[in-house]
């Protein structure tokens, strides 16, 4: 099936749900207290941000103080969204002053330990896993009237799409989990200081970086790969500017004391220069040249999917479950605004759920204006209320499909599929009956990214993360960038030369215009590898290949075998949902992540006292790893950038980069030329001002 | 019609009443305290898109370098001292619409274009306009002859597609050359319109 332009449809929907969101309660990252006033709240005293951009991932490090000014001792327990595809592989508690690193347990002993420590009155920490929805932090105790510092650290892949990278530190949770939201109250004011700081070092020349939505930040560009982007709000004239900032978002009066609210993501986007070529990099830790290595392979192809022009069908299958409330009078402008943009001869259905499924449309129409003023009339008598059943809104809009038209799925969804079919084999199932490609646009942290993500996937579509911070239209941008273009599908990577293994992803899906391929892997020994690209374009096979070596030795970038090991459990956690949790996928998920040291559904981060470690016979391998990647990123921040280009000798594309529209930029300026001119003129017009202003005094 | 001349001891002040030498101030000021092309200012396409329109206007008065300054902020200040006192008031009104037609100009005629900074549109704004009101004063033969160059430069830089012998961080873009002084003669075909009609 081809694709096409959905740019003006999705953008109005997008944008209108854009400025919805201001009006919208939203749950925030900060800490947990019960909603029934059981227990005092702590404060967050400090929170301090860094983060590093390298390489092609980014660490980030937060370190926290909580303070407890009760006078009884207290349990910290602070909540954050899961960052996308971020996993946390530090977890450090300073008891006695000194710092302890965690080590991965598995879930529930970690657990058992934690509450045996609690209950005994002993320092620990313990960092698990909520699914796809948050982190939650605990730290026992808080002594009273005392401050307890915590450090995290998670990693995630910081891929560039379409010549623009994006980071986002998330704070914002989605508000889909009715019972935790019930239950518990989050604490999301920073009381004395809260600073973010990113340092970007790029192997390609940046031209601009930008923060959405946070005027407070500073951007400060070192040389065209190094840029600095700094917020810092403390007790002082910074906070000021802060709490300014924070009252013109929300539009409320902050009470005096927070410095800084944790309830908006922080996103920054960096825009790589234009005419980069399309590239093959490599990035590799072997710190043995006998043993394993371990290499991240980044295939950003040149331009050469071609514009697609068709007509269109559209199938909008809208979320208007309880989580939508406040949103929902701007969904439906939005859809009246997508609507009013088809072209007369366009076609389109509107389907609608919550905990049900109904469509809106009586089959196809015409997207003539009076068909348009009608279903937006019907639109508007609805009240988003309910579980979301997302299956019966995906299983109306398959059905909906003409199969001798191509058509495109919309799918706008800020939620998580709560209510029948769950399943995500049955969602695949249902999926693969017909051929169409399923286009997501996932609003907020708290959506079910895994499920959303394989569905698109598998579908041949793509889905886009949207954070309330993010430039709305910037995202629209790329979504119709590569709807309305070719795409290559049926992607696969052959490695020959050396011995590789543990290829992950093993089924990339399909290649978007704009997007970078990054595969993990292992390999052994060195030396020249034949790379060879296939997939098929407009049904026709497309090879691109290359030859390049890989090294025999490399120790700079040891976060690489975390960062394969994340990848291989989203892998494993797919097959999960595909074929029912069995055993042996389980225990892979474990043995990962305790030999890597990550938290996962099955595996938590546990701090305690030495030799509580020791009396439990808890190797302190993670804190060997923690210590080992400490001392590479100390190396790194003292060596220039690097670029990881290595198919220079044999180019793997052809064509630049894609970017967006170009993307280019100009000056108004003029030059010496100019200025030779204007002299000139000068010389022949003042002779003739003279005159016209004698002539006009006589 | 009346574009505003005055006796020649009111020139001086009637220059620094006019736009220019302000705008070559503000210029300067933004360039050495928020930096060249400063990120939150430049006309940036995505950014305007999502709310952010102060760069219509922010976007003029920011440059990517020091070279860009300089030519720019000496460009309108003799545009500026050669035509304030013959356009008079007229000559904010030729800034905004130079400002107008430019920013339109990159919208809609070139969505290629994702950030843009610099004052040229505006000096080639007051220069058309200011062309032509000595063209109507004097109706001297040398005027046609520079409005001539001028127009034959714009081609020239529109068909290389770069501005002649300027080198900037930013490379020039010549159709807000273009764009600016067709925005500024618009003013003052209008203006004179009207002024012929009463």
């Amino acid at each position: 099936m081809d694709k096409y332009t959905i740019s003006f449809p999705i953008r109005s929907i997008l944008w209108l749900l854009l400025l919805s969101l201001p009006a919208i309660q939203l749950s925030a990252a900060g800490l947990l207290t019960p909603s029934d006033g059981s227990l005092p709240p702590l404060q967050i005293r400090d929170h301090q941000v860094e983060v590093v951009i390298e390489d092609g991932y980014a660490v980030t490090q937060v370190e926290q103080r909580f303070f407890n000014p009760h006078a009884m001792d207290l349990e910290a327990t602070y909540s954050f969204p899961v960052p996308e595809k971020g996993s946390v592989a530090e977890f450090t508690v300073w008891i006695d002053n000194q710092p302890v690193t965690g080590e991965v347990v598995e879930k529930k002993e970690a657990r058992r330990i934690y509450e045996e420590e609690k209950a005994a009155g002993n320092d620990a920490g313990l960092t698990e896993k909520d699914d796809y929805k948050t982190f939650e932090v605990s730290v026992t105790p808080v002594q009273a009237g005392q401050e307890t510092r915590i450090r995290l650290v998670y990693l995630q892949p910081a891929h560039i799409d379409t010549g623009i990278g994006r980071y986002v530190y998330p704070l914002e949770e989605g508000g889909v989990d009715e019972q935790k939201l019930a239950f518990w109250t989050a604490d999301d004011k920073v009381s004395n200081r809260f600073n973010f700081d990113l340092k970007l070092k790029s192997g390609y020349p940046i031209e601009a970086v930008r923060l959405p939505n946070s005027t407070a930040a500073r951007i400060n560009q070192q040389d065209d790969k190094h840029w600095q982007v700094s917020i810092d709000a403390q007790n002082g004239q910074a906070s000021a500017v802060t709490k300014q900032e924070q009252e013109s978002n929300t539009g409320q009066n902050l009470p005096s004391g927070p410095v800084y609210t944790l309830d908006k993501d922080i996103v920054v986007y960096w825009r790589l220069a234009e005419n980069l070529p399309g590239s093959v990099d490599l990035l590799t830790y072997k710190p043995n040249p006998n043993g394993r290595g371990t290499f991240m392979l980044s295939l950003t192809p040149g331009d050469d999917l071609q514009p697609i022009q068709q007509g269109r069908d559209w199938i909008f299958v809208l979320d208007i479950s309880g989580s939508m409330k406040g949103k929902y009078a701007s969904l439906v402008e939005g859809v009246s605004k997508a609507l009013h943009k088809l072209n007369s001869s366009d076609r389109f259905r509107l389907m609608v759920f919550n905990e049900q499924a109904r469509e809106m449309t009586a089959g196809y129409v015409n997207a003539d204006p009076a068909n348009v003023k009608h279903y937006i009339e019907a639109l508007h008598t609805l009240t988003p209320n309910h579980g979301t059943n997302l299956y019966a809104g995906l299983q109306l809009g398959v059905k909906a499909l003409d199969a001798d038209r191509t058509s495109a799925l919309v799918l706008v969804t800020d939620g998580v599929a709560n209510v029948g079919e769950t399943q995500q084999r049955a969602f695949l199932k249902l999926l693969t009956k017909q051929d169409v490609r399923l286009f997501t646009f996932i609003m907020g942290n708290s959506a079910n990214r895994p499920l959303l993500d394989t569905l698109t996937r598998e579908s041949g579509g793509f889905a886009l993360s949207i954070s309330n911070s993010d430039d709305m239209v910037g995202q629209i941008l790329l979504a119709a960038s590569k709807v309305g273009h070719q795409a290559l599908h049926g992607v696969n990577l052959k490695l020959t030369g050396i011995k590789t293994g543990d290829l992950t992803p093993i089924n990339p899906g399909s290649l978007y215009r704009g997007q970078q391929l990054v595969f993990f892997g292992h390999y052994w020994g060195d030396g020249e590898v034949e790379v060879e690209l296939n997939g098929l374009l407009s049904g026709k096979p497309k090879h691109y290949t290359s030859q390049f070596a890989f090294p025999v030795q490399t120790d700079l970038n040891p976060e690489l075998e975390r960062l394969w090991a994340y990848a291989t459990i989203e892998e494993l956690a797919q097959q999960m949902e595909d074929f029912g949790e069995e055993a042996d996928l389980k225990q892979a998920i474990t043995d990962i992540g305790k030999e890597y040291g990550l938290v996962t559904d099955y595996t938590s981060m546990l701090v305690v006292r030495n030799e509580v470690f020791d009396r439990h016979g808890i190797q302190r391998s993670n804190q060997q790893r923690v210590a080992t990647e400490q001392a590479a990123r100390q190396q790194r921040s003292q060596k220039p950038t690097q670029t990881r280009q290595v198919d220079q000798q044999r180019p793997m594309f052809n064509k630049p980069r894609a970017t967006l529209g170009g993307g280019s930029k100009g000056g108004g300026a003029i030059g010496p030329f100019d200025i030779v001119l204007l002299v000139l003129l000068a010389t022949i017009l003042l002779p003739l001002k003279r005159r016209i202003t004698s002539k006009a005094q006589k | 019609m009346n574009f505003g001349v005055i006796a020649s001891n009111q020139s001086r002040s009637r220059f620094w009443t006019g736009p220019a030498p302000w705008l070559v101030l503000i210029a300067i000021l933004l360039f050495f305290l928020a930096g060249p092309a400063q990120p939150e200012l430049v006309y940036d396409r995505m950014a305007i898109a999502n709310g952010e329109i102060w760069r219509l206007i922010t976007g003029h008065l920011v440059h990517s370098d020091f070279a860009h300054l300089l030519w720019d902020c000496a460009g309108l200040w003799l545009v500026g001292w050669l035509f304030d006192e013959l356009l008079s008031s007229m000559s904010w009104r030729v800034l905004g619409a130079g400002l107008l037609i430019v920013d339109a100009t990159l919208w809609w005629l070139l969505p290629d274009i994702q950030a843009y900074c610099g004052l040229s549109g505006l000096i080639n704004a007051l220069l058309g306009a200011g062309l032509y009101c000595t063209w109507r004063q004097s109706h001297d033969p040398w005027v046609v002859f520079i409005a001539s160059l001028v127009t034959l430069k714009i081609g020239i830089e529109w068909y290389i597609g770069a501005a002649l012998f300027t080198q900037t961080a930013w490379s020039s873009l010549p159709q807000s050359h273009a764009a600016g002084m067709i925005g500024g003669l618009l003013v003052i075909l209008i203006s004179s319109l009207q002024s012929s009609r009463e």
